[in-house]
């Protein structure tokens, strides 16, 4: 049901109730009402109305709402998750930065490597390929090695190639113990090719040498327990000996992965001994430990500030679940 | 009561002063978030969370009237609790007549016990009341209550809501219209004898 006035004359009406309007408006509005009976009934409809609702029952309270210090304390939970909610931001971001960093190697032992030393038949199964090898294969595997290592030869370096060539022939056996032995580049290669001449020029052909040696399964630094050395090594070795029993392999793609090894075999070995013993001959002693300062500095920050992280991890993790669950009253 | 030692108490942490101003305004502010919100757990607890933000914020109180001022706490409370209702709907708790349709407010068709006709008629009245207010829209419902119900004068109104007194004086106009028309459905329900009451103070 509309009211049969206009809006303004409803507003005038229902303020002139309250004695809210001025004293010009309620003269002329008294003015209209002697003329006006709708005026004057819509007036006592809101009169009645007015009336009717302030007899609305008062309602007591239900319980008494005074507060109680814990009450009064209670500081708004809306303060304190933003600080929260950076910490665990935060803390997440951290976790994802040394979970990646746990993933590509460069901090701690990746799992591939905690599988390695903690499954010494892996390195065996690699190391004792040769061991199957017959004493009738040995010169067909000899000279195919020769033929790999007379292609890895530099062209400057003539002695080498030459000790290569007139290198007595191993047993394979014995080849595998003494790369297994050798604890550094020099020595594995000095073992594995012939001496080299005296006044030769022997740096290129170790290094390539070195790498050669890797073609033989078997090479010490698979049970290298930095991870990114042993992963390259394992890889390295299945590329190269994939490469060895492929003839038409060109010579030219060996020396690019090649200088690679030596440069990470003598740390590698280093790093884990412990690994090393679990192919290694009785009696050859494990070879030194010689971490750098630094590095293992990097290590024990890194430790540090991933036991922070978790630590910071819980506190959060707690103190939003407290919250959480804590009664809002 | 001295209000504004209580006040000046509160402010410095005298949480004894501030309860005093609690039981003094308890029911006030009680029937304020009740008619906003006609439920009365809900209203209980806006009015518990207006108090505790009342304390929180007591130093932003300026002086004025300090009903004023609780009031518009309560209120924006309410309106925050049915907002956030009617984002969230639930399920009505209400009974369903024969037809599958709600039944309105239960209690005050419910056969009466055996109390005193005044408190009846009291009751009656107050379920019509709260289920026309129910039915009106939250700007019109808020400005009725507070200056029909709850009598406070247009400037406290428009402080409280945060509006000028031209708007004031406009909802509150068409928000008595809007209770005219639906009371009238209930004018006949009451007594004979306390609508002669009403009339003659109207």
């Amino acid at each position: 049901m509309k009211a049969p006035i206009s809006s303004r004359d409803l507003t005038l009406l229902s303020a002139y109730l309250d004695h809210e309007l001025s004293p010009r408006q309620q003269a002329q509005l008294e003015a209209r009402l002697k003329d006006d009976p709708i005026l004057l009934g819509v007036l006592a409809e809101l009169r009645r109305t007015r009336a009717v609702l302030r007899h609305t029952p008062r309602l007591r309270a239900p319980r008494r709402f005074t507060l109680t210090p814990q009450m009064a304390a209670i500081r708004p939970a809306a303060r304190r998750y933003p600080a929260l909610g950076f910490a665990s931001a935060l803390a997440s971001l951290l976790l994802v930065l040394a979970l990646i960093g746990e993933a590509l190697g460069l901090v701690g032992p990746s799992p591939a490597t905690v599988a390695l030393q903690k499954q010494p038949q892996l390195v065996e199964t690699i190391s004792g390929v040769p061991a199957e090898i017959t004493p009738a294969d040995a010169p067909a595997k000899r000279s195919e090695d020769q033929s790999v290592e007379e292609a890895l030869a530099t062209p400057n370096s003539p002695v080498s190639a030459t000790a290569l060539v007139e290198s007595p022939p191993l047993p394979t056996q014995e080849i595998v113990a003494s790369r297994v032995t050798t604890p550094t580049e020099e020595t594995t290669v000095q073992t594995l090719l012939a001496p080299p001449a005296a006044g030769g020029e022997v740096a290129p052909t170790e290094r390539y040498g070195a790498v050669d040696a890797t073609t033989v399964p078997g090479f010490v630094p698979l049970q290298a327990a930095t991870p990114t050395a042993a992963w390259l090594v394992i890889m390295t070795v299945t590329q190269t000996t994939t490469q060895t029993v492929e003839p038409t392999e060109t010579a030219t793609a060996l020396p690019v992965e090649a200088p690679i090894l030596p440069q990470e075999t003598p740390q590698a070995a280093a790093l884990a001994p412990s690994a090393t013993s679990a192919s290694q001959p009785q009696g050859v002693p494990a070879p030194p430990k010689s971490v750098p300062p630094a590095a293992r500095q990097f290590r024990l920050m890194w430790r540090l500030g991933e036991a922070v992280l978790l630590v910071i991890a819980l506190l959060t993790g707690a103190a939003a679940l407290v919250l959480h669950l804590r009664p809002r009253r | 009561m001295d209000e504004t030692a209580l006040i000046r108490a509160a402010c410095a942490g005298d949480l004894e002063a501030f309860n005093r101003l609690v039981m003094f305004y308890q029911d006030m502010v009680y029937n304020q978030a009740y008619r906003m919100m006609g439920d009365e757990d809900a209203a209980a607890d806006a009015t518990q969370d207006a108090f505790i933000s009342a304390y929180r914020n007591l130093r932003a109180y300026r002086g004025g009237s300090f009903r004023a001022w609780l009031l518009k706490i309560v209120t924006n409370a309410c309106y925050d609790e049915i907002r956030r209702r009617a984002r969230r709907p639930t399920v009505s708790l209400e009974p369903l007549d024969e037809d599958g349709e709600e039944v309105e407010s239960p209690r005050w068709l419910a056969d009466p016990a055996d109390g005193p006709e005044d408190s009846l008629e009291q009751a009656e009245l107050g379920y019509a009341i709260q289920h026309c207010l129910d039915n009106m829209s939250l700007e019109f419902r808020t400005v009725v209550i507070l200056v029909d119900v709850q009598g406070f004068d247009y400037s406290e109104a428009a402080q409280i809501i945060r509006k000028p007194i031209g708007t004031v004086k406009s909802r509150l106009a068409r928000g008595r219209l809007r209770m005219r028309e639906c009371l009238q459905g209930f004018w006949e329900l009451l007594p004979a004898a306390f609508r002669l009451k009403i009339e003659s103070e109207a």
